[in-house]
């Protein structure tokens, strides 16, 4: 036959093989996953705000309260002061045993008193057991879960207040 | 026999490539295995030393700590000790290692990766229950003015049979 009408060769379809380049993408892709931290942008456009100098009348002052155990006589004495608009002190004597009572009762009634108030300072007299301190953030962390401790400076100081004001029972 | 209608080019079944799929699977296992942390919440108690009893059910956390004995403190952050009387408002006037232990200190913290401040700078606190409060304070007055933020007294629960007691309400 003439040459002429000869067909032409046809290449062979070369199918494209895509399973390795579907394993190189999940491959990228998790590395890109893992590399990449996510941060957040936000911006905030505040507004001047007029200078004022007038405090809030109607804001009650902060409650602030604080509760001190010093050493008094053989045992132990807790004090729970706070400011506010009804300022006030109690005093309760205890001992190392009871001290975990005595300031969940101590916080309970306190509680009732001021629900919305959630945090306290907490001291202690400079000779005064770590394992009174823990008794004491125990007592109170159900009911004033932040705590804030004061140096034991300033609970003598108020200690000795106390007993010159013969709070101290 | 010459067939006029044309073949249909059959298809081969399309065969599972279990290479790419097992490599995949692999990838995916190493991955996971690198990424995730598996930290064991440890904390060294001296011998001898008597931790306080706490009704706390919150659990350890994975933070620096400075353990409070014999007179000494030691920190796990540099893995230095001090002597406590060292940290005393009186010891720390006249010795200049506390102010360069609170300036590394400062350096530690602002160094500190953003995971670790998630919960806030948190520093756990090993003391005997006996130690005296004046020098739990003097110590962490230190370490907070580093930028240390929480501190996370570390204790022991209650006895077996022991429960917390419960404090009566005021009428």
């Amino acid at each position: 036959m003439d040459d002429s009408f000869r067909r032409p060769e046809r290449r062979p379809i070369r199918e494209l093989n895509i399973v390795p380049i579907i394993d190189m993408f999940t491959t990228v892709v998790f590395f890109l996953l893992l590399s990449t931290s996510f941060i957040a942008l936000t911006k905030l456009t505040v507004p001047p705000s007029a200078v004022s100098t007038i405090s809030d009348p109607v804001a009650p002052p902060p409650l602030a309260p604080k509760i001190i155990v010093y050493e008094s006589g053989q045992g132990l004495s807790v004090s729970l002061s706070w400011a506010g608009r009804s300022p006030g002190v109690r005093t309760e004597r205890s001992t190392g045993e009871k001290l975990l009572e005595t300031t969940r009762k101590i916080a309970a009634d306190f509680n009732k008193a001021y629900p919305s108030e959630k945090s306290i300072q907490v001291g202690l007299a400079s000779r005064v057991k770590y394992q009174h301190l823990i008794s004491v953030m125990d007592g109170v962390r159900d009911v004033l879960p932040d705590v804030v401790l004061i140096s034991y400076q300033e609970v003598e100081h108020r200690a000795g207040q106390a007993v010159g004001k013969g709070q101290t029972l | 026999m010459i067939s006029l209608l044309p073949r249909k080019n059959r298809r081969d079944p399309m065969s599972l490539q279990l290479t790419a799929m097992i490599d995949i699977f692999a990838m995916i296992v190493i991955f996971l295995v690198k990424g995730t942390v598996m930290g064991v919440n440890d904390i060294p108690v001296p011998e001898g030393m008597k931790l306080p009893t706490s009704f706390s059910t919150e659990s350890l956390e994975s933070a620096p700590r400075i353990t409070i004995s014999k007179g000494m403190v030691y920190e796990s952050m540099f893995n230095e000790k001090y002597p406590l009387e060292a940290f005393t408002p009186e010891g720390s006037s006249g010795d200049s290692r506390i102010a360069k232990l609170s300036n590394r200190l400062r350096g530690f913290v602002k160094n500190l990766a953003p995971e670790a401040r998630q919960s806030g700078v948190l520093l756990n606190i090993i003391a005997d229950e006996s130690v005296p409060y004046r020098y739990i304070f003097d110590v962490i007055r230190v370490f907070r003015s580093a930028g240390f933020e929480a501190m996370l007294f570390v204790a022991q629960g209650p006895a077996e049979g022991q429960s917390a007691p419960v404090g009566k309400g005021g009428q």
